[in-house]
């Protein structure tokens, strides 16, 4: 009984932060949603056995997300939604609801000033409609499934122990495959983010002014 | 079996799953697709992990595809983020409906 209250627990969060992480209007919001869902997950991961792979996902998986959102809070135009707020105000919205990160419900303004405020909201399109049947044809397809052989045995709770021969045994190729792919991974992404180098030009005397190099790169190279 | 068999952890990985896949076909910033792409592998490993731990418990076999399957995803988040880098400094957003050239 404990178990199921706990699985209903966590299972609610982990749908209802990867739900939230669609709606939501602020991106810093939904990065901080999307990991308390991995959070979550690795709960369950926890209530099926599988202590190791509890660890490795909150290791790995919540520290990308930090990651993450430290890139959104550098790239993105309006990180923190504000945008929408103001927006919201503009349509004479009050109360909680112009408040919420979200889109507001209900059919579009009637008045076209308003309406065309809403339409820049929906063209931002940090929220959708179909996200609930998305959900239910999910679950629906997850119910066919059950007509397959279930084992009664608990697992033995040495994971690491035994994971940790597999690896260094019989997956020994795989392993070394994901650890090469890691240092591939690695390079391709400084490659692709290493700024290119300036054309050759003569170098300028050090007094001079330093010319803005963040988006007008794709001028120079690419010949 | 007092706790949770499988098809309840099966329902939870494929709500996650369906969520994820909206998130990628609704979503304008690559980052936000990026994110969803997390939320559907997230999915797949649940389920993984799910079938694992109700089908074969003896056997860790799943364990480390499991692990595998988190490394790659962690790949590819980071040559994903690469690219997100690229994408802006070119064009000063990450809007995917800003690089469609090869769309004709």
């Amino acid at each position: 009984m404990t178990a199921w209250i706990v699985f209903a627990a966590l299972s609610a969060v982990a749908i209802a932060a990867a739900a939230a992480m669609l709606v939501t209007m602020s991106m810093y919001r939904a990065g901080l949603y999307l990991m308390s869902s991995l959070v979550a997950i690795a709960g369950l991961f926890l209530l099926l056995g599988a202590d190791l792979l509890a660890a490795v996902q909150i290791m790995m998986n919540v520290g990308g997300m930090m990651v993450m959102v430290l890139f959104m809070v550098m790239m993105m135009m309006d990180p923190g939604g504000e945008s929408m707020w103001k927006m919201k105000r503009d349509m004479g919205m009050r109360g909680p609801g112009a408040l919420a990160m979200r889109m507001p419900n209900g059919p579009p303004p009637a008045d076209p000033k308003h309406r065309e405020h809403y339409q820049m909201m929906a063209d931002m399109a940090m929220t959708t409609t179909q996200l609930p049947w998305a959900i239910a044809v999910g679950a629906a397809s997850a119910v066919g499934l059950g007509a397959v052989a279930l084992a009664t045995a608990a697992p033995n709770s040495d994971a690491s122990i035994e994971v940790g021969h597999l690896l260094m045994s019989k997956y020994m190729i795989a392993f070394e495959g994901a650890a090469f792919l890691i240092v591939a991974g690695i390079a391709g992404a400084v490659m692709l983010g290493k700024r290119e180098s300036a054309p050759k030009a003569p170098p300028t005397p050090p007094s001079a002014p330093a010319v803005d190099q963040h988006v007008h790169l794709h001028h120079g190279g690419h010949g | 079996m007092n706790g949770p068999g499988l098809v309840p952890y099966l329902a939870v990985g494929a709500a996650l799953f369906g969520i994820g896949v909206a998130g990628i076909l609704s979503q304008r910033s690559a980052l936000m697709v990026l994110m969803s792409v997390e939320v559907v592998m997230n999915a797949a490993v649940l389920t993984l992990v799910a079938f694992w731990r109700f089908v074969r418990p003896d056997r860790f076999d799943a364990q480390v595809f499991a692990i595998v399957a988190i490394t790659i995803g962690a790949v590819e988040m980071a040559a994903g983020l690469g690219l997100l880098l690229l994408l802006f400094r070119q064009r000063g957003s990450v809007n995917v409906d800003s690089a469609r050239e090869l769309k004709g």
